[in-house]
């Protein structure tokens, strides 16, 4: 029967075969379509300048201008821009990993009052446009005399509300009991932080390895660690 | 064992005796846990008082005040707030603002959901697809803002493009009517993908049980996708309006830099007129008295999506 219907109508399933193929070509158009404009960007960044405004694009040059990207760079001093372009990020994301985490793993493992009310206003910056404190932070920035600086750009975004969401996030999903187990083994606070929450280490394998001893561990002897074989280790 | 460390561990709590009765609190080990989890904490919170709550609460005095950043802040009342009640460019651009992030958050949604739909039917190469939609994410948002500035003129590509169509050299970014739909498009075009990518995974998240029951059932694609599809993905379309609401309100460099504004003040939005009024004219009290408007308004944005969002939520656990 299911033969007989599909040798009577093959066109229904010509089209049922081609329909991802036609599915695909149909997104890639609309993908083309979004990349339409980087496009013309790249190939109009090798033509001159009185291209750019023609009746037709021509999206192969018929005369290459290469040179448009070295003068481009001798226009300004872009070697400057790139090192202080560098010079923030590099700053802003080491601030945002230092405080986040700490801030993260305060707000997640300790029940200090107000931790709540902390998380909370902190979160609700979230919802606080920049431009609504622009003003007055250039004025607390013109206050510190850090007008014109590097750590005029850097200051205001050194700590993300949203980097320390995240992180206090993932920092709950690790269970307690690990942390806890890890106390006996003469674990402070410190390198339970770096060892047992940031590379998420087995502590409760490593307390069994030493049986128990209260040897004081640095951050040194974790890494160490990771490398000798263990018993049952579980992935936090 | 150093001292210091040992200090923290819960074997201190058993060699200390407990609490004597007579004093009415002590700093025990407890407390000594809770002081470093504050600690850690106090950095950021002191971070969030410096250059966002204490920057907030100067703006609400500021914008009570006349101050030019060279003289000391003049007290002047409500004055700022009246003026900006009789100021027509102030009305202009709160409507404005408010057709932007109306416009750009419904569009981003509608679009970005679409986008995942097409990705998710897995068609061949669909990963590929997913791929060159996301570069216009990599784009730093100056460039965007200034290939567009190229592409919307009047002798631009858009115009060639929809010269075969009757169009005849639309002046898209100096007609006060196209202006702002152009600025919602580029924005569309910038953000709609990343939370394309968004809707993705939530739609990879829906397991395919559902839809071979509902194919079982005899349910068509628009069915399947109304009672399955939809529902499942709704925590994911809040998030989303959530997050391009608030994005587009904060959104400054688009109109900036497309058209600066203009024509006349058919782009102009708060944001925009906030940098111009405090750094181009320096009255840093009005300024100020306009950001406390624009955060009324996000303020109203948030407590009713959130007012929505927790309706919904009871309505799923009835």
């Amino acid at each position: 029967m299911t033969e007989l219907r599909a040798a009577i109508i093959p066109p229904a399933r010509l089209i049922r075969r081609s329909r991802p193929l036609l599915g695909a070509i149909a997104l890639a158009g609309l993908a083309f379509a979004f990349v339409v404009p980087i496009l013309w960007m790249t190939t109009t960044s090798f033509q001159a300048g009185e291209k750019m405004f023609q009746l037709t694009t021509e999206w192969i040059p018929s005369v290459w201008h290469p040179e448009n990207y070295p003068n481009a760079l001798s226009r300004a001093a872009f070697g400057r821009y790139f090192l202080n372009s560098g010079v923030v990020s590099f700053a802003v994301m080491t601030g945002n990993l230092v405080f986040c985490t700490l801030a993260g793993y305060g707000l997640a493992k300790f029940h200090f009052p107000g931790a709540r009310l902390i998380l909370l206003l902190i979160l609700s910056t979230l919802m606080l446009p920049l431009e609504v404190t622009l003003v007055p932070t250039f004025l607390v920035i013109h206050k510190f005399g850090w007008l014109n600086s590097y750590q005029g750009i850097i200051g205001p975004l050194l700590v993300d509300a949203f980097g320390v969401f995240l992180m206090r996030q993932a920092i709950v999903s690790i269970p307690s009991d690990y942390l806890e187990a890890a106390w006996p083994c003469g674990w402070t606070r410190n390198h339970l932080q770096a060892d047992a929450v940031l590379l998420r280490r087995d502590a409760s394998a490593r307390h069994r390895n030493e049986g128990g001893s209260s040897q004081a561990v640095d951050l040194r002897d974790g890494l160490r660690g990771r490398r000798q074989p263990q018993p049952r280790r579980v992935y936090l | 064992m150093s001292g210091k460390a040992s200090a923290l561990l819960p074997s201190d709590a058993r060699a200390c005796p407990a609490p004597a009765a007579r004093r009415f609190w002590r700093f025990d080990f407890r407390d000594r846990i809770r002081a470093w989890g504050f600690g850690f904490v106090l950095p950021t919170v002191l971070f969030f008082a410096v250059f966002k709550y204490g920057p907030m609460l100067w703006a609400l005095e500021l914008s009570f005040t006349s101050y030019d950043m060279v003289s000391q802040p003049r007290f002047v009342g409500l004055d700022n707030y009246h003026d900006l009640l009789a100021d027509p460019i102030f009305r202009d651009t709160l409507v404005n603002t408010l057709i932007y992030i109306g416009g750009s958050t419904v569009l981003i949604t509608l679009v970005a959901l679409a986008l995942a739909l097409a990705i998710n039917t897995r068609v061949p190469a669909a990963r590929h697809c997913m791929m060159a939609m996301f570069l216009t994410n990599l784009m730093p948002v100056i460039a965007v803002c200034l290939v567009w500035r190229f592409l919307l003129h009047p002798h631009g590509l858009i115009s060639q493009l929809l010269h075969p169509l009757g169009f005849d050299r639309v002046d898209w970014l100096t007609s006060s009517w196209t202006a702002m739909p152009c600025i919602i498009f580029v924005t569309v075009w910038r953000f709609a993908p990343y939370f394309m990518v968004v809707f993705i995974a939530g739609l990879l998240a829906i397991p395919d049980d559902y839809y071979e029951a509902a194919h079982l059932d005899g349910a068509n694609p628009l069915q399947r996708f109304w009672y399955i599809t939809l529902p499942l993905l709704t925590p994911m379309v809040f998030f989303v309006v959530v997050v391009a609401a608030l994005l587009s309100a904060r959104i400054f460099l688009m109109p900036f830099i497309i058209t600066g504004g203009g024509p006349g003040n058919a782009t102009r939005v708060l944001s925009m007129l906030i940098y111009e009024t405090g750094f181009s004219y320096l009255k840093m009290g009005r300024a100020a008295a306009i950001s406390a408007v624009l955060f009324a308004i996000m303020m109203i944005f948030t407590f009713l999506q959130m007012r929505f969002y927790m309706g919904r939520e009871e309505a799923y656990i009835r």
